[in-house]
C-alpha cells in the first residue's frame, strides 16, 4: 500500500482557509488515510515525476475548465494561479481555457483535451468510443488518455469534497442558478447483477505488468482489465485506490452499508451502470435491504425510502450533479437524524469518491453481460 | 462484570446496523459423540426456526475439547435437516487439507444444500495434530498460502494440473467468493484483505498487561480494532466488499442472577482447562473470569448493552455468537438462543431474514 505523500500542505485546508489547529481540519484527520491520500492524488496528478507525457499546462489547464464549469471560484482561482504559474502560459491561453473546447485559435490537441473535460464533466454517460479516438487522433496515447480522464474525474471528487466541507464549516450556500450535468445519463437497465467491463482502449496483459504497475494492482486487481487500464499512470492509480478505501473501508462513522447507499446514488443519477451494479449490491448485502436498493434502481433517487435513506439520497444526489447543488438544508436534515460530523464527511467523501469512479468507469469502456462460466 | 469497552461510543446514538446473525457450536459434551451430534443439529433446525442465518462449526483434530475432526461431513446432515440456514466452517485447519480434496467436498455440499455453504479457513497452531498429519508447525503458513492459492484456484474452476481437468461438480462462483479466513494478527489480517476474504475475529484475544503497570486491559474490541484496520486498509477485492465475522461469547438468561448462576460451573471446567495452560490467575471470581474471558452475559439488557459497547459491532457484517467457554446445558443453551433471536438481536438492529421456511420450521417443531 502506497503511503501517503507528506508535501506539508494540504490543498483543500488551504483553499478552506483552515489550519491544522481549526475542527474542519481535526475531522479530517479523523480519516487520515482519505484525507492524506486525495492529497496524494493531487501530488500525482500535478507534481513531480509524471509517468505520461501530458504537460503542466494541459493538466491545470484541464483542471481548470472543470473548475470553470463547476462554477467554484475557490477552486478556478487556485487553478488558474497554478496555471499562470506554468512556463510557456500566455494570458490568452488562460481565457481560451475558460472559454472552452469552442473559443477560437486554439490547436487540436488542447481542443480535444477541453472537449473531454465537458464530456466528462457534463454527460459522461455519452461517452463512446470515438471520444477516445478523436483524443488519439489528436495526439494523445493510451496512458496520456487515461491521465487527462484521471484529472477531469479527480477534480470533479475533489470540487465535491470542497463543496461538502464547506458546509460542515456552517457556510451558507446557495444552489446554483441552473444545472449542466449529468445529461443524457441513462434511467434504466440498472441491476444488482454481478457485470463485466470491457475496455475501449486495450490494457497491457498482466504478464506485462512492470513491477511499478505490480504494485498498484495487488490482489485480484491485476485480473480486472479497468485496474490494468489505469496502471497505465500507476502512481495515480495507487492513489486513487487508497483514496476510495481510506473512504469506504474505514472504521467508526457511517455505517458501511450507508456509504455504499451513497456510492449507488451517485452512480445512479451519473448513469453508471456497472458502478451501481457493484455498490448497489454492496448496499444490499450491508443492509440486507435489496428491495430499498432495487427500488432505488428501478425509480431512481426519488424512491421511497424512509427518512435516513432519504436524507443521505438527498444529500449525495445533490452532491453528484454539477454544478453541485447540496445546501445546509441536507446536512441539517441529517444531523436531525442523529449524524455527527464524522458519518456527514463519511457521507460527503463517500458520494463525491463516484462522482470521480463513475467518470472513469462510464468513458473508458462499458458493462457488459458476464460470459457463462465454462462448466466441464 | 464491567461489560468490554464501556466507555466507548457512550453518549452517541448508534445506529442499528443490520449484520448476519449466526451461531457457533462446538461439539463436545460428557456423552457420547451420537448424543453431541444429535444435540447440534437440533441446535442448527431450532436456529433456523428462530430466523438466525447462519450456523458455524469448528474443525478440531484427535481432541475430545474441540469435538468434531469433520466438519463438513456434520454440516451434510445438518443441511438435511435444515432448508435456509447458511452452513459454515469456522474454521477449517487448512494446511493439514488437501486443497482439492477439499475442493470436491465442498462443491459436492455446497450442490446438496443448494447453495449454502460458506468456508471459512485458519492456520491452526497445535503442534501435536501439525505431526499427527505430518506437516511440521513451522511451515504452517506457507502450507497454508499454498492450500488457499489451489483451493480458491480449484472452487473458481481453474485447470487443476495445467492445461488438465477443472474441478468435479464445478462449483458456484459464490463459493470461491464467500471464504472466510480467521485473523489473530496484523498479518493474517492483511493476508484476509489481498485475498478479498471475509474476516474471521476470534471471540477472545491474547493481551498481556504487565503486571502492577497500572495500563486498563483493552476491551477485546479495543484489541482487535488495528486488526480490522489492516484488513480493510489490504482490501484488494474488485466488487464485492469486505465482511467482518464477529465472534463473541454470550450467554443470556431471563435475569441476570440466573445467567451467573448457570455460568459458575463451566466457568470453573474453563479455569481447569486453562490452569493447565498457565490461565486465569488464582482466586478470581466467577465475574472477573467472565470478564477475563470476554463473555457477556447476564439479562437480555445486560448483553445488548455489552454487545452495544463493542466497539467493532459496527463494522460487523455477520455477528457469530457462542455460548462457550460457559457451556450450559442443552435446555439452556436453546433458551439462550432464542432470547438471542428475539430479544438481543432485533435491539442491535437484526432483522430476522425473511424466512418463509424458517416459519414453517417454527410450525412443525410446535406440533
Amino acid at each position: 500500500m502506497t503511503q501517503p505523500i507528506i508535501t506539508g500542505t494540504d490543498i483543500l485546508n488551504a483553499l478552506l482557509g483552515i489550519d491544522e489547529g481549526s475542527a474542519l481540519a481535526a475531522l479530517r484527520a479523523q480519516r487520515p488515510e482519505a484525507t492524506g491520500h486525495t492529497q496524494g492524488s493531487y501530488d500525482a496528478l500535478f507534481s513531480g515525476d509524471f509517468a505520461t507525457d501530458v504537460s503542466p499546462i494541459e493538466r491545470f489547464g484541464a483542471a481548470l475548465r472543470v473548475s470553470v464549469l463547476h462554477e467554484e471560484p475557490a477552486l478556478i482561482d487556485h487553478y488558474t494561479a497554478q496555471l499562470r504559474a506554468t512556463s510557456g502560459v500566455t494570458e490568452q491561453m488562460i481565457s481560451g481555457i475558460v472559454a472552452g473546447p469552442d473559443a477560437a485559435g486554439l490547436p487540436e490537441r488542447p481542443r480535444a483535451i477541453l472537449r473531454h473535460v465537458d464530456l466528462l464533466v457534463i454527460r459522461p454517460a455519452a461517452a463512446t468510443p470515438a471520444d477516445l479516438e478523436a483524443l488519439q487522433t489528436a495526439g494523445l496515447s493510451a496512458a496520456e488518455i487515461v491521465t487527462v480522464s484521471q484529472i477531469i474525474a479527480f477534480v470533479s471528487f475533489q470540487i465535491r469534497v470542497f463543496v461538502g466541507l464547506t458546509l460542515l464549516r456552517g457556510d451558507d450556500r446557495k444552489p446554483p442558478a441552473g444545472q449542466i450535468g449529468p445529461k443524457d445519463a441513462t434511467a434504466s437497465g440498472f441491476t444488482q447483477a454481478q457485470l463485466d467491463w470491457s475496455p475501449w482502449l486495450v490494457p497491457f496483459d498482466a504478464a506485462d505488468a512492470t513491477d511499478e504497475q505490480r504494485a498498484v494492482l495487488p490482489g485480484q486487481r491485476l485480473a480486472s482489465p479497468y485496474f490494468r487500464l489505469l496502471a497505465l499512470d500507476p502512481a495515480v492509480l495507487g492513489e486513487r485506490t487508497a483514496t476510495d478505501m481510506g473512504i469506504f473501508y474505514t472504521h467508526e462513522g457511517l455505517p458501511r452499508a450507508d456509504r455504499e447507499l451513497s456510492a449507488t446514488v451517485t452512480s445512479r443519477v451519473n448513469g453508471c451502470i456497472y458502478c451501481a451494479s457493484v455498490h448497489s449490491r454492496n448496499a444490499a448485502q450491508l443492509s440486507k435491504r435489496p428491495e430499498d436498493i432495487q427500488r432505488l434502481l428501478d425509480d431512481g433517487i426519488s424512491a421511497r425510502l424512509d427518512d435516513r435513506w432519504r436524507a443521505l439520497t438527498d444529500l449525495a444526489a445533490a452532491l453528484s450533479i454539477t454544478p453541485p447543488a447540496a445546501t445546509q438544508a441536507h446536512i441539517g436534515r441529517l444531523r436531525e437524524l442523529g449524524l455527527q460530523n464524522l458519518d456527514l464527511l463519511d457521507a460527503i467523501q463517500a458520494a463525491a469518491f463516484f462522482s470521480w469512479a463513475n467518470r472513469l468507469m462510464l468513458t473508458l469502456g462499458e458493462p457488459v453481460r458476464p460470459a457463462e462460466p465454462a462448466k466441464a | 462484570m464491567t461489560p468490554p469497552g464501556t466507555n466507548s461510543g457512550a453518549g452517541k446514538p448508534r445506529t442499528a446496523v443490520p449484520f448476519r446473525l449466526g451461531f457457533f457450536t462446538r461439539l463436545v459434551d460428557d456423552v457420547a459423540p451420537a448424543q453431541v451430534y444429535a444435540r447440534a443439529l437440533d441446535l442448527f433446525e431450532t436456529a433456523e426456526a428462530l430466523g438466525f442465518d447462519t450456523g458455524w462449526v469448528a474443525q478440531h483434530h484427535a481432541h475430545k475439547e474441540g469435538g468434531l475432526p469433520s466438519p463438513l461431513v456434520f454440516l451434510s446432515m445438518a443441511a438435511a435437516r435444515t432448508k435456509q440456514l447458511k452452513l459454515a466452517t469456522g474454521i477449517i485447519t487448512l494446511p493439514l487439507e488437501n486443497p482439492v480434496r477439499l475442493a470436491e467436498d465442498a462443491a459436492v455440499l455446497d450442490i446438496l444444500s443448494e447453495g449454502r455453504l460458506e468456508l471459512g479457513f485458519g492456520t491452526g497452531g497445535n503442534e501435536v495434530v501439525f505431526s499427527i498429519f505430518d506437516h511440521n508447525l513451522e511451515n504452517r503458513h506457507a502450507d497454508y498460502d499454498r492450500a488457499f492459492t489451489a483451493v480458491r484456484a480449484a472452487l473458481l474452476g481453474q485447470a487443476l494440473t495445467p492445461g488438465g481437468p477443472v474441478l468435479f461438480p464445478p462449483a458456484e462462483e459464490r463459493l470461491a467468493s464467500t471464504i472466510w479466513e480467521a485473523a489473530m494478527s496484523v498479518e493474517s489480517a492483511i493476508r484476509a484483505g489481498e485475498h478479498g476474504s471475509g474476516l474471521l475475529l476470534a471471540r477472545t484475544a491474547l493481551r498481556p498487561t504487565p503486571a502492577g503497570s497500572g495500563v486498563p486491559r483493552l476491551s477485546l474490541g479495543e484489541a482487535q480494532l488495528p486488526i480490522v484496520e489492516a484488513y480493510f486498509k489490504n482490501w484488494t477485492c474488485v466488487g464485492t466488499a469486505p465482511r467482518i465475522g464477529l465472534s463473541r461469547s454470550l450467554y443470556v438468561a431471563p435475569t441476570r442472577a440466573e445467567a451467573l448462576s448457570d455460568a459458575a460451573e463451566g466457568m470453573q471446567r474453563y479455569a481447569q482447562l486453562l490452569s493447565r495452560r498457565g490461565g486465569f490467575t488464582p482466586g478470581l471470581s466467577i465475574e472477573e473470569m467472565l470478564a477475563r474471558s470476554d463473555v457477556h452475559i447476564g439479562a437480555p439488557e445486560d448483553v445488548i448493552a455489552s454487545l452495544q459497547a463493542d466497539p467493532l459491532l459496527a463494522d460487523a457484517t455477520d455477528l457469530i455468537l457462542q455460548v462457550h467457554p460457559i457451556d450450559p446445558s442443552p435446555e439452556k443453551t436453546l433458551r439462550s438462543l432464542e432470547l438471542i433471536a428475539t430479544e438481543v438481536a432485533p435491539a442491535l438492529g437484526w432483522r430476522a431474514a425473511k424466512h418463509d421456511r424458517a416459519r414453517e420450521a417454527v410450525t412443525n417443531s410446535r406440533r
